[in-house]
């Protein structure tokens, strides 16, 4: 074929060029901070492949910041616990939470903060969801920028895979793009300890309509995709597969002297009135039991926050109003930070005058009389609040969950 | 191995190339074949190397029977291979269907053996049933073992086609200029290889993120709106067709850059004007097995119209369980059969005279092509959802029986629509790599005269700079995906 040779030596030459030049775009627009480039405004001030891609963005930080003190968990974690926070003695301290976590993401990050060299102080933050076997397969992080592999043991050139990976990769490309068209217009999602920023989620809950409508929203995904085939074989293997994670990061930390706490997460009354409607409230207590059961096994401290008490039954805005400011909570699904201040107040010992009666420490001698009075504190919800009731109940018909939890042994 | 991996690309394919042409130096052609075989074998066992002997067992088998019946051709000894390949097959595929519908029916409970189906089983089995059946019928002979086992287990086309028949590739390695590195056929390869690659890992791996949650969430029992049902089975519609495209293009482009070209596999498929033509289109290379293989030899349409319905059933319902051992995939197989029906019906009906409607032919394509279309779509609800009555809800949803919209946004969104609408006008309106490498036979015709000439010059390849940066564009917007690696999905079947 004529010109066959020359076809191929340009194809070689474009493909090294376009290469090149997508490495060096990638390096000066830096979409995670990465590289120690002149920042220009317009250009590269911010790195906003946090805001693109947050899970990807965070383990990346994790070997620049080397981290002694994180905070890991969902979205919960990730925008309503501050590593300021007094409790977190050891400097440097860095937010790895994660919206839409599941226990295997979190487990990776853990192994990652572990394997940077210097962690002594953990805050993970729990929920039921986090044992959603999908999401295993959904929040996967590329192994190229990890610095261990699936048992946590460290990979030896791994620096080089990171290097190709931020130059030269797909996803660093859109993140580089998307930080560069957006500059001029930035809205910083994360702030530099990995906290997600309060303002933009509360944006957020004035475009869905105030905080009833957005914690309509929250459950109806809730309701719709999370924890649906809880009696099949699979979900049951999945859920031991995840607990003996939640078992190794516990163990793990042992090992290593690293300080373990661990919190259930304080959720509003309406969302925990949205498990028993989905009828998983005997699946969300055997869940707290487990734990319990593990942390007790290596003296660690887990505290439940997600127990109907005062500040987690503030009442919810009428429909329709947009205008009533909620204290303590954004939708029914996440609190503010000021609530998570209060829950690290409790738990790394320090006063606080508010929300006397939120929280307690789970132990396995006494789950059964904690939960007993979980049960109860939740029924006497249910009885006082029936439209709240039945907004959730048409909700979980809509997607087809129950039939909802007798809440047995209740008051 | 997958092709779209780092180790293949980078590692394999050039290592394999560059040794094959360097043997290929020698006056014996024995080295470069048998070295390519054993490199498929390695392609092989990279995923379990204890499926090896499975697959060199049944290469050794078929070789053996082939040897006989080029000896002694006989009904007999042809029986015997056949069912040989169809119990080995029948065993890792369909043992625990087997089991399953029989403790149904009967109460029993036999245990399920939940056997691993080896990658390849389905396709390697069919190249080898043909294969036995052309040297039956003294259209295929072949004495050197290191050529058969090269014909099985060739790379390229090993784990999902396309199906080969040993008379248009075989002879290809019989010529010395095949072991002779040419730069024109690299050319050519190459680009093959890199439009399939980029079909695979830019656009199906791409849509594909809209499938999942709407057919998870279908399986789980929610219901799913009119927007998001569709949206999920046209996304799948599409994920299909660039993943399955995507990798017999590169199966083609691999073939070639060792000097071998291979049979199309599909000719734009969704611009098929009636379901006759879309199977003429759709894995071209299966359905022209299953009708030489299967239909002719049922009696095909030559025992009048019923018997020739019935046929066409019959094929298709096994045509459906031969991807997949389960009721959907015979449901699928059996909407086929129906739509071929119909459609054979229709045309035989036009032929009297009846039903003829006066549309201008523009509009009659176009409007073939929609319903065609249609129904297509709507049989790929069986071949992806999980169950029955995950395919009922999805199919309750497109018939708007649940509302317009009714959904979690994860399930339907403007991104989503934004990717639907770049595949029609993808799949609709631009010409096939067959179309635009017309002039350099990029593959052997399936069906002759089926692929036609490119309708517009500036999408003529030719060996030239912009092609040349086209190429390198395609391939490395591939190549920096390759982070989120994908198998195809053609590979569980």
């Amino acid at each position: 074929m004529d010109g066959a040779r020359s076809h191929l030596a340009h194809l070689a030459a474009f493909c090294a060029a376009v290469a090149a030049a997508l490495a060096g775009f990638n390096y000066l627009a830096d979409p995670y901070g990465n590289f120690d480039v002149p920042r220009i405004a317009g250009v590269n001030r911010l790195p906003l492949g946090f805001n693109h891609r947050p899970l990807l963005a965070k383990a990346l930080a994790v070997d620049r910041v080397r981290p002694a003190s994180i905070i890991l968990g969902n979205s919960r974690a990730e925008s309503a616990y501050d590593v300021g926070h007094p409790g977190f003695a050891a400097r440097p301290a860095y937010n790895l939470g994660i919206g839409g976590a599941g226990l295997g993401q979190v487990r990776r990050f853990f192994l990652e903060a572990l394997a940077a060299g210097r962690l002594e102080q953990v805050l993970l933050a729990m929920d039921l969801t986090m044992f959603e076997p999908s999401l295993a397969a959904s929040q996967r992080i590329p192994g190229a920028v990890l610095l261990t592999d699936e048992s946590g043991r460290r990979v030896p050139g791994r620096e080089w895979e990171r290097l190709a990976f931020v130059l030269l990769s797909g996803p660093a490309s859109a993140d580089s793009w998307w930080s560069f068209r957006h500059q001029r217009d930035p809205v910083a999602i994360y702030l530099p300890t990995g906290r997600r920023e309060e303002s933009y989620d509360e944006r957020q809950v004035e475009r869905e309509g105030g905080h009833r409508s957005a914690s309509l929203h929250t459950e109806a995904a809730f309701l719709a995709t999370t924890l649906r085939d809880t009696r099949s074989s699979a979900f049951a293997e999945s859920y031991r597969a995840l607990l003996a994670q939640f078992a190794e990061i516990v163990s793990l930390s042992a090992r290593h002297g690293v300080r373990l706490d661990i919190v259930i997460n304080p959720i509003h009354a309406r969302h925990s009135y949205v498990y028993a409607a989905a009828g998983l409230w005997p699946l969300l207590e055997q869940w707290k039991r487990d734990l319990a059961a593990i942390a007790a096994g290596h003296g660690v401290a887990l505290w439940d926050f997600s127990g109907v008490s005062a500040c987690t039954a503030e009442p919810m805005p009428g429909a329709g109003d947009a205008a009533t400011k909620m204290r303590w909570y954004r939708e029914s699904g996440h609190f503010r930070p000021r609530l998570g201040t209060i829950v690290l107040d409790r738990v790394y010992g320090r006063a606080d005058a508010d929300c006397p009666d939120l929280g307690a420490r789970l132990e396995p001698a006494t789950a059964d009389a904690t939960l007993a009075r979980q049960r109860a504190a939740l029924a006497r919800w249910i009885a006082a609040h029936p439209e709240d009731v039945a907004e959730i109940d048409a909700l979980a018909r809509r997607y087809g969950r129950g039939p909802p939890s007798a809440l047995a042994g209740a008051g | 191995m997958l092709f779209n991996s780092y180790e293949f690309l980078f590692g394999f394919l050039p290592v394999v190339l560059i040794v094959y042409f360097a043997l290929g130096r020698r006056a014996s052609t024995l080295a470069p074949i048998g070295f390519l075989a054993a490199a498929s074998l390695v392609f092989y066992g990279w995923w379990d190397p204890k499926y090896v002997a499975l697959l060199a067992g049944s290469v050794v088998f078929n070789y053996a029977i082939g040897r006989g019946l080029a000896a002694r051709p006989g009904a007999a000894l042809l029986g015997i291979g056949v069912a040989g390949d169809l119990a080995v097959l029948g065993t890792f595929k369909y043992a625990d269907f087997f089991a399953a519908n029989v403790n149904a029916v009967s109460g029993l409970a036999l245990p399920l053996p939940h056997l691993v189906l080896p990658l390849g089983i389905s396709f390697f089995t069919f190249t080898q049933i043909a294969y036995l059946v052309d040297v039956y019928r003294a259209q295929a002979r072949e004495y050197r073992f290191a050529n058969y086992a090269l014909f099985v287990t060739f790379f390229p086309h090993l784990l999902a086609g396309p199906v080969l028949h040993h008379a248009e590739v075989m002879p290809q390695f019989a010529r010395r200029e095949t072991f002779r590195f040419d730069a024109g056929n690299l050319a050519v390869g190459l680009t093959i290889f890199a439009v399939g690659l980029f079909k695979k890992v830019v656009l199906a791996d791409g849509i594909g993120e809209f499938v999942a949650p709407a057919f998870d969430a279908a399986k789980n029992g929610a219901t799913l709106g009119f927007l998001p049902a569709w949206g999920a089975v046209l996304a799948y519609t599409f994920q299909l067709y660039f993943d399955f495209s995507g990798y017999s293009d590169m199966a083609i482009g691999l073939a070639r850059m060792f000097g071998v070209v291979f049979p199309a596999n599909f000719n734009s498929p969704y611009k098929a004007a009636s379901i006759i033509d879309f199977w003429r289109r759709w894995h071209m290379t299966l359905s022209r097995f299953l009708r030489d293989y299967l239909y002719v030899p049922l009696g095909g349409g030559r025992r009048g119209p019923l018997r020739r319905y019935a046929n066409l059933m019959i094929t298709m319902l096994l045509g459906g369980l031969w991807h997949g051992a389960g009721w959907t995939f015979v449901i699928w197989g059996g909407l086929h059969g129906a739509y071929l029906v119909v459609n054979h019906g229709w045309r035989g009906a036009r032929a009297r005279g009846l039903g003829a409607i006066a549309l201008p032919p523009g509009l009659a394509l176009w409007l073939g092509r929609l319903l065609t279309f249609l129904a297509v779509a709507v049989a790929w609800v069986f071949f992806r959802a999980e169950s029955l009555p995950a395919a009922r809800s999805l199919l309750e949803g497109m018939a708007g029986l649940n509302g317009l919209a009714r959904a979690d946004p994860a399930w339907f969104g403007a991104t989503q629509l934004r990717w639907l609408a770049a595949m029609f006008v993808i799949a609709w309106g631009l010409p096939n790599v067959q179309q635009m490498l017309h002039a350099y036979r990029p593959a052997l015709e399936t069906y002759p005269g089926e692929v036609s000439p490119p309708y517009w010059r500036r999408l003529v390849w030719r060996p030239a700079r912009g092609w040349a940066l086209v190429t390198a564009v395609l391939l490395l917007a591939a190549v920096i995906n390759l982070t989120r690696v994908s198998e195809f999905l053609y590979y569980q079947f």
